[in-house]
């Protein structure tokens, strides 16, 4: 071989080292970036038309008439409110309304965005505002949430834009309420003129129209061409296919025939972990599974032996058996409420941590020796049932006979209005205010179906609702949550965890807490 | 004709009963539809509570709601969903073609199955062929027709990708499809009847084998063949009829929980939804539906009696 010869070999050889270690290295690098999506983020393509395998088929779509969350899945796409929610944080940002202000502490000034449009052409001005708002006070309109809107005085519009919303008194939790669709979705007057309602129409301005209802079938939503954020939504169609029973959306899943679908049983959501064509979206919600005591029925009036029911119970181990670890610890305020949620420690909830000696002891001093309760539990939410057969199982180490009732799902709201129980479980849902979530603790509120009453919460929900200082409210909430967990008015147990596995294809797309979709209108899809 | 239209007019005093029935029913079961509008967050004073009972007519006693519903009714107008305030009888209507497309296919599955493997298990009695016949037909019989239908979805969507997962498609939309996405479900369905009718054509087979007439055909010298399928199958047959359309009601019953699994569109799904919703005037409205097909099945029964028997003639 020439020196040439051999010189251009050792320099092949020189140059396939260099490439092996600068393809080595570039290895190494690239294995270090664990989320490739995030640095190398892919440019959202319009069209298609997104599957959503649905739980439940929609009672009605008008915002106003109906709380039940299969409902809400639809309308929140077709709806627009005055703010909205990030879908991460939950805190409320701008959305129909691009500001709004407070004239004086009672009154609310909302400036809208101007060239909005309804879906069928006209513009959203401020009298569709007032009209919304008026309709949810409307009496002879059986509005179920009417209570969450606090007492209005009256709604004005100042000029085209502009809406003001004066209070009878300060009243906090407004903007939160109406940065919340369900109920407070703003919508088109001329439409409910012409149909009575909402329920089976689109009177709405949000990023996807309605275009087909066919009730225990589907609801298909298209891409509303007028939406005011531009090129949004990227989707043209979004499919809600009605599949009751989770074994088949969780065959539907798994056999592409849907591109997303929503879980509840956690059992079910662990079979896809680890489907390399599946993202679980998984995050905790802020559905609380939880039971209020009924202290009309001694001795559940005695502080002590709530306190020793609670130290009796390890939520973690229900958690761990019921949920399969898929749960978090919860006070009255769900974790993922980061505003205002304290943490769940030993400090802040002392009653949260077992301690069986000291459960005996606190029945002991409150002269309980043997005691005999009911929980009542329905199995329309999968893990009611066995959560209340743990809480059997662990209340029965400390002397107390837990009868498990089960009941069907009417049969237990019935119960719980009637103040007719012992414990009864049930799921708390997402509250778009602090003062919501709490007021069941008031001793005047209409749902304290434990009748609960302590001049102390009382205080502290009174002067949240009118306290409009972030700081203060933060303050007084944290205060009125560790006395929750003192006085143990409701045993709240865990939040489960919303899953909503889409196939790879699926981008963009941003799971919330509070089982909303409101980023639908940022996904795409990537086929 | 006469006789066809007797038998209609008796259907009236069974829709009553069946009304009344239903109608004291749900509204003894605790709860009603403004607890469950009002769910765990609605909040309401008792007389919000009495104003929205008074709202969906609740407040009325019993007899003069009934009296109100049954006048309503009797014109046609079955009034409106408490829950979604659309119309019901259009949807009881669009609903019910997919109940009867699944029980059909269900009952012609089973009776294509069943009757076949009757003949075969009385024809072949007391051999290795009759005795997995009839184990098959002890274990259809035996099998839940939800873990059936989950089995199913399992191995023939999920693993084999043959047939959709869920869903219906209406056949003006498209026939093929319209089939495919009722067959599994139908199957799961069909699976226990096929069993019934299966044992029942064996036994009936069976007997008649025994007659005298049956003798004589073999002593003439007549195939076994001619023997069973044109002298022996169809006097067979007649308590088969019998049973396959008492069967029709466990179908209906069944198709409640198929039509849940399957996501079908049928009467099933909406008198489910009505129960657990406390909508009183569709579960009314959908019961009786259900409740007028059991008169007409029978009357169909009665009609086919005669093609099969000649001795059964109705004047």
């Amino acid at each position: 071989m020439s020196a040439h010869a051999f010189a251009r070999a050792r320099e092949g050889r020189d140059l396939s080292r260099r490439r092996f270690l600068s393809t080595l290295a570039l290895g190494a690098g690239a294995g270090l970036l664990r989320r490739p999506a995030i640095v190398f983020a892919a440019t959202p393509r319009r069209g298609g038309r997104l599957v959503i395998g649905a739980d439940v088929n929609p009672v009605g779509l008008d915002p106003a008439l109906t709380t039940a969350f299969a409902s809400v899945a639809i309308y929140e796409q077709m709806y627009m409110s005055l703010g909205t929610l990030e879908y991460r944080t939950n805190r409320v940002v701008p959305d129909l309304a691009q500001s709004w202000r407070t004239v004086d502490p009672r009154t609310y000034e909302f400036r809208l965005r101007p060239g909005v449009r309804f879906h069928g052409g006209r513009e959203v001005t401020a009298e569709d505002v007032q009209y919304t708002i008026e309709r949810l006070l409307d009496p002879k309109i059986a509005v179920p949430l009417r209570s969450y809107l606090g007492p209005v005085d009256r709604v004005q519009t100042v000029d085209k834009y502009t809406v003001r919303i004066a209070m009878k008194e300060v009243y906090a939790p407004l903007v939160s309420v109406l940065a919340d669709r369900r109920p407070c979705a703003i919508v088109d007057r001329e439409i409910v003129a012409k149909n009575g309602s909402l329920a089976n129409w689109d009177g709405g301005s949000g990023a996807f129209k309605l275009v087909e209802y066919t009730p225990d079938v589907r609801v298909v939503l298209e891409r509303h061409a007028d939406y005011w954020e531009k090129d949004k939504p990227y989707l043209d169609q979004v499919e809600f296919r009605i599949i009751p029973d989770e074994s088949s959306r969780l065959a539907a899943i798994r056999a592409g025939d849907v591109d997303m679908t929503v879980l509840k049983d956690p059992k079910n959501a662990r079979l896809l972990r680890n489907d390399k064509n599946i993202v679980l979206n998984d995050v905790p919600s802020f559905w609380r599974s939880a039971s209020p005591f009924n202290l009309a029925r001694p001795p559940l009036n005695d502080i002590r032996v709530r306190q020793a029911i609670s130290y009796a119970i390890d939520r973690q181990e229900i958690i761990n058996t019921v949920l399969f670890g898929e749960g978090v610890v919860t006070g009255p305020l769900p974790p993922g409420e980061a505003e205002w949620a304290i943490p769940v420690n030993r400090e802040n909830f002392p009653t949260y941590y077992p301690d069986l000696a000291k459960s005996r002891a606190l029945l002991k001093e409150a002269g309980v020796s043997s005691l005999k309760l009911s929980i009542q539990a329905a199995p329309a939410y999968a893990p009611d049932i066995p959560t209340a057969q743990v809480l059997q199982s662990q209340l029965k180490r400390v002397g107390i006979d837990l009868e498990v009732t089960q009941m069907e799902w009417a049969a237990v709201l019935k119960a719980q209005r009637d103040r007719n129980f012992d414990l009864n479980l049930t799921f708390n849902t997402n509250r778009p205010d602090p003062d919501i979530y709490l007021s069941v603790a008031h001793s005047k509120f209409s749902a304290n179906w434990g009748s609960y009453a302590n001049p102390k919460m009382d205080d502290l929900l009174e002067r949240g609702r009118v306290t409009t200082d972030l700081a203060e409210r933060k303050r007084i909430y944290a205060d009125a949550q560790r006395l929750f967990a003192t006085e143990v008015p409701y045993l709240f147990l865990y939040v489960i965890k919303n899953y909503e596995p889409a196939r790879l294809h699926v981008k963009g797309y941003t799971p919330m807490a509070s089982g909303y979709r409101l980023a639908l209108k940022e996904t795409w899809l990537d086929k | 004709m006469v006789r066809v239209a007797r038998r209609v007019l008796s259907v009236l005093p069974v829709l009553f009963g069946v009304s009344v029935a239903v109608f004291l029913m749900i509204r003894l079961v605790p709860g009603d539809v403004v607890d469950v509008l009002l769910g765990t967050e609605g909040v309401a004073s008792p007389q919000r509570l009495a104003e929205l009972r008074r709202l969906f007519g609740l407040d009325r006693p019993f007899y003069a709601q009934y009296v109100d519903w049954a006048g309503r009714m009797v014109v046609g107008d079955l009034g409106t969903s408490l829950r979604t305030g659309r119309p019901i009888l259009p949807d009881v209507l669009a609903r019910l073609p997919v109940t009867i497309q699944l029980t059909g296919t269900a009952m012609v599955i089973s009776l294509l199955l069943g009757l076949p493997f009757g003949v075969i298990s009385a024809v072949r009695r007391h051999t290795a062929l009759d005795s997995v016949v009839r184990v098959a037909g002890l274990v259809g019989l035996s099998m839940p027709n939800f873990w059936l239908a989950a089995m199913l979805i399992l191995f023939v969507s999920l693993y084999w990708r043959v047939l959709p997962t869920s869903g219906y498609v209406y056949p003006s939309q498209d026939l093929v499809g319209s089939f495919r996405s009722v067959l599994l479900p139908a199957l799961a369905l069909g699976v226990a009847n096929m069993a019934i009718l299966m044992r029942m054509t064996r036994s009936s087979l069976l007997e008649v084998l025994r007659q005298d007439y049956i003798t004589t055909a073999r002593a003439k010298g007549v195939s076994e063949r001619r023997v069973i399928y044109r002298h022996a199958l169809w006097n067979a047959l007649i308590p088969v009829v019998t049973v396959a359309g008492i069967q029709v009601g466990y179908l209906l019953g069944g198709a409640i929980i198929i039509e849940q699994i399957f996501a079908l569109p049928g009467v099933g799904t909406l008198v489910l939804n009505a129960v657990t919703q406390r909508d009183y005037p569709l579960l009314q409205a959908a019961m009786l539906f259900i409740a007028f097909a059991f008169p007409i099945v029978n009357l169909v029964i009665d009609v086919l009696y005669s093609y099969l028997d000649p001795r059964v003639r109705y004047d």
